[in-house]
């Protein structure tokens, strides 16, 4: 990151080079929507380089860069709030009784790519019916490996909350793949 | 251990930041309670599901794309500030060029037309036995005849019923007919 501050030609694509999938990952899961995502992960790449001079050294690049996909990805979730074309709660209880029905009915081959990824996805749209505040927390500890301290960082609030959050995050995900959960268990 | 605290450190446990007594008691709880072992067993399935989710790579063209865009929002603002700082001098010195120049040719004029503006100019009335030099007007609006001056009375500046010529100190005036004065030194112009 310094030499991206000092202006090195080769410095910020090997910067991008190094973070573009972390990024791309993380905004991704928070937002559940792969094109958005790619945008919005590109946008923090522009980001940090129209404020590479104002990286503090000394603190971890990870936490900085995490920082601002954070708070875009929290913007954009909000956006769409008030746009309301965010799908519903409804709509995901439909998604998880089709797949519910869905591994129910397979009797051979349960773990054939297609059925991966249904239950992927039905993963992925429950964890963005979380609220953002615990979402963002969640996407960060379960599915990043960020320890609670960086999150705290990253989201700007004591661990304590943080620790928090994500409880409450982890109980909320449990509670709405509960019927999957309850199905695959059984079958 | 009851239930509730147990259930309180599921996440702890997944973590891996039980101290050796939670543990222990955790582990003793649920060996004893079904209800806790299945709801756990929930639990770190919901868990491993998120975290075994796959990672989504970054587009193809990604880096070219962060590339393009890094690039245009830089220069952008680049390009506004040189542009602003080259023009401000040239900006700056025409302005105060014609200042100058406003100052040179406008400014006497303005020395002359700034007490008419505010104040009615001399006017003598020429050619009756006197000469009433009139003291300033100050609040007679211009094309308004005040009632004294229609009634003649002793304060009226003039009879508005006659001509009456103004005799200016200097002046440049279109149309009317301008003599000069028994002494030859004012012009008088006649309306």
């Amino acid at each position: 990151m310094d030499r991206v501050a000092v202006d090195e030609q080769r410095a910020f694509p090997e910067l991008v080079r190094r973070f573009q999938g972390r990024v791309t990952n993380l905004v991704s899961r928070v937002l559940n929507d792969r094109e958005c995502a790619d945008d919005l992960a590109q946008e923090v790449f522009v980001r940090v380089f129209m404020h590479r001079r104002n990286y503090r050294h000394g603190s971890k690049f990870s936490t900085w860069i995490f920082t601002i996909a954070a708070n875009l990805a929290k913007n954009e979730i909000r956006r769409r709030v008030r746009r309301r074309n965010w799908f519903s709660l409804d709509a995901l209880e439909e998604t998880l009784k089709d797949r519910v029905i869905q591994l129910a009915d397979s009797t051979e081959n349960r773990e054939t790519t297609l059925e991966r990824e249904q239950l992927q996805e039905a993963v992925g749209r429950a964890i963005a019916t979380v609220p953002e505040k615990y979402r963002l927390a969640l996407v960060l500890r379960d599915i990043e490996g960020l320890p609670y301290e960086e999150i705290a960082e990253v989201l700007g609030i004591p661990g304590g909350t943080v620790r928090s959050r994500i409880n409450r995050a982890r109980g909320m995900l449990k509670h709405k793949l509960q019927p999957l959960l309850a199905k695959a268990g059984d079958s | 251990m009851i239930c509730n605290r147990a259930r309180r450190l599921f996440g702890v446990c997944w973590d891996d930041e039980l101290t050796q007594a939670e543990r222990d008691g955790l582990e003793g709880h649920l060996a004893s309670c079904p209800q806790c072992r299945t709801e756990y067993d929930k639990f770190s399935q919901a868990l491993e599901l998120t975290a075994a989710l796959p990672r989504i790579e970054a587009s193809a063209d990604f880096m070219d794309r962060v590339l393009v865009r890094s690039r245009r929002a830089t220069t952008a603002p680049d390009i506004v500030r040189e542009a602003g700082m080259r023009w401000v001098p040239v900006a700056v010195a025409a302005a105060g060029a014609v200042l100058v120049v406003v100052a040179m040719f406008v400014g006497p004029n303005l020395q002359w037309k700034a007490p008419a503006s505010s104040q009615a100019p001399q006017i003598v009335k020429v050619g009756g036995p006197q000469e009433p030099r009139l003291t300033p007007k100050s609040n007679a609006k211009s094309g308004e005849r005040r009632p004294e001056a229609r009634r003649g009375s002793a304060e009226s500046l003039f009879d508005p019923d006659k001509n009456v010529e103004f005799v200016l100190g200097s002046a440049a005036v279109s149309g009317g007919r301008v003599k000069r004065d028994p002494e030859g030194q004012r012009p008088i112009i006649t309306f």
